[in-house]
């Protein structure tokens, strides 16, 4: 992701370097404060974004960000070890109580 | 398992010696359940407590004070060892493998040269202490241009003014050629230049990527999130994003639905669909007094085009 500007209170709309700015996938926004990125959506997908603290994602510190849909519904091929996990998922939790 | 990116070292900035990754992982005493049920709990002080870490590890390593547990405990349990090539440089791939301790890591008597945030290459920057949220990743190369039968402490300290800690301090031990790899090291700790833990990263100014890229000045979509924390109907205490706490439903992957062209997701699933939007912005306002080390999946930081001049545009798995 473009780490486009991070600081205290609200973003003011100043990005960072925007011609060349910062690109990582953790960043650590501070207390009380901002942090504003971008990323391109050359990904199809539904991709988390999340604190890496364990239980703050644990506790629902945590959301899907949908990437061009059509692309998931038309083009994407779920790959058969996949489908097969889900089935047997489903069975397994249909006699199962999983703890959560 | 080291992924090999796109060299971007030339002459006096490449390293000699890749000394591999070196983990740096807060260390906890209970199991993972029972820290999870303690930070969930009504009780605001048991949540706050929860988070408190017995042990900092360097490569899986750290002794303990063993009157300070009644579980079982080894006195004397060892330190990671590094040894170093008198001259050579050798490069460092630091991560922050922990739960919730933010790292800062200096070697003493050496500097730090960074050259990758996160397995993005930046332009070069000497310091002498970095500092590391959890999920981060820093690649440093260090000169080994201290006595040839030293011995030097590699230390890495959680930053206790956002995450407390019963012992904070691992060290591990670096050896060159001439020293006794039995003695412990006796060297000088570098000063503290991270004195507090409002922000982890390196400032955003002072940062260059290698690989210049620039992003769209107007994106297509723009999404706001506040995080919030505060308690649910039961009383337990749960982090919030758009005052929604997330669950999943294992039952129903997301991506198999929207497969099936079901886009209509329950409002705890947390989803923020940006349809056909090719460039997506987030504003993230944190309405809470503690950090976040906040991680994306799935666009990987863009490198430049392979040497055919293409890019990729399948989907990949981080």
């Amino acid at each position: 992701m473009y780490e486009l500007a991070s600081g205290a209170g609200e973003w003011n709309g100043t990005v960072t370097n925007p011609s060349n700015p910062a690109r990582r996938d953790t960043h650590v926004i501070r207390g009380n404060g901002h942090y504003v990125f971008q990323y391109d959506a050359d990904n199809p997908g539904v991709w988390p974004f999340h604190c890496h603290i364990a239980w703050h994602v644990s506790a629902g510190l945590y959301v899907n960000l949908m990437e061009r849909p059509a692309d998931i519904r038309d083009h994407m091929q779920i790959p058969q070890i996949m489908a097969q996990t889900c089935r047997d998922w489903a069975t397994f939790t249909n006699g199962t109580v999983i703890e959560q | 398992m080291i992924i090999h990116g796109p060299n971007h070292l030339k002459g006096s900035e490449d390293y000699d010696i890749d000394t591999g990754p070196v983990f740096l992982t807060d260390w906890y005493h209970r199991e993972y359940f029972d820290v999870v049920t303690d930070v969930m709990s009504t009780n605001l002080a048991t949540v706050l407590a929860a988070g408190s870490s017995q042990n900092n590890l360097i490569n899986g390593k750290m002794n303990f004070d063993c009157s300070r547990t009644t579980q079982p405990c080894r006195e004397d349990a060892g330190i990671s060892k590094f040894r170093f090539q008198t001259g050579k440089k050798h490069r460092l791939r630091l991560i922050n493998a922990g739960s919730e301790g933010q790292q800062k890591f200096s070697i003493d008597g050496h500097n730090l040269t960074v050259i990758a945030h996160d397995f993005v290459p930046v332009k070069p920057y000497t310091v002498t202490m970095v500092s590391l949220g959890i999920a981060q990743r820093v690649d440093v190369v260090v000169t080994a241009n201290g006595l040839a039968n030293g011995s030097y402490f590699m230390r890495s300290s959680i930053q206790t003014g956002c995450t407390p800690s019963s012992q904070p301090d691992a060290v591990a031990a670096i050896y060159y050629p001439g020293a006794n790899t039995s003695e412990v090291p006796t060297s000088t700790p570098q000063p503290d230049t991270i004195p507090d833990c409002t922000e982890s990263n390196y400032p955003l100014e002072l940062t260059t990527p290698v690989f210049e890229i620039t992003p769209a000045t107007v994106p297509d979509i723009t999404h706001e999130i506040d995080i919030t924390f505060g308690q649910n109907a039961t009383g337990n205490w749960l982090w919030m994003m758009n005052t929604v706490s997330f669950r999943a439903n294992f039952n129903a992957p997301l991506l198999l639905l929207a497969h099936a062209g079901n886009f209509s997701y329950p409002t705890n699933w947390n989803v923020y669909n940006s349809g056909t939007a090719k460039t997506i912005r987030v504003i993230l306002n944190n309405r809470s007094p503690p950090r976040h080390p906040m991680h994306l999946h799935g666009p990987c930081p863009p490198q430049p085009p392979s040497k055919n001049g293409t890019s990729t545009n399948t989907t990949r798995r981080p």
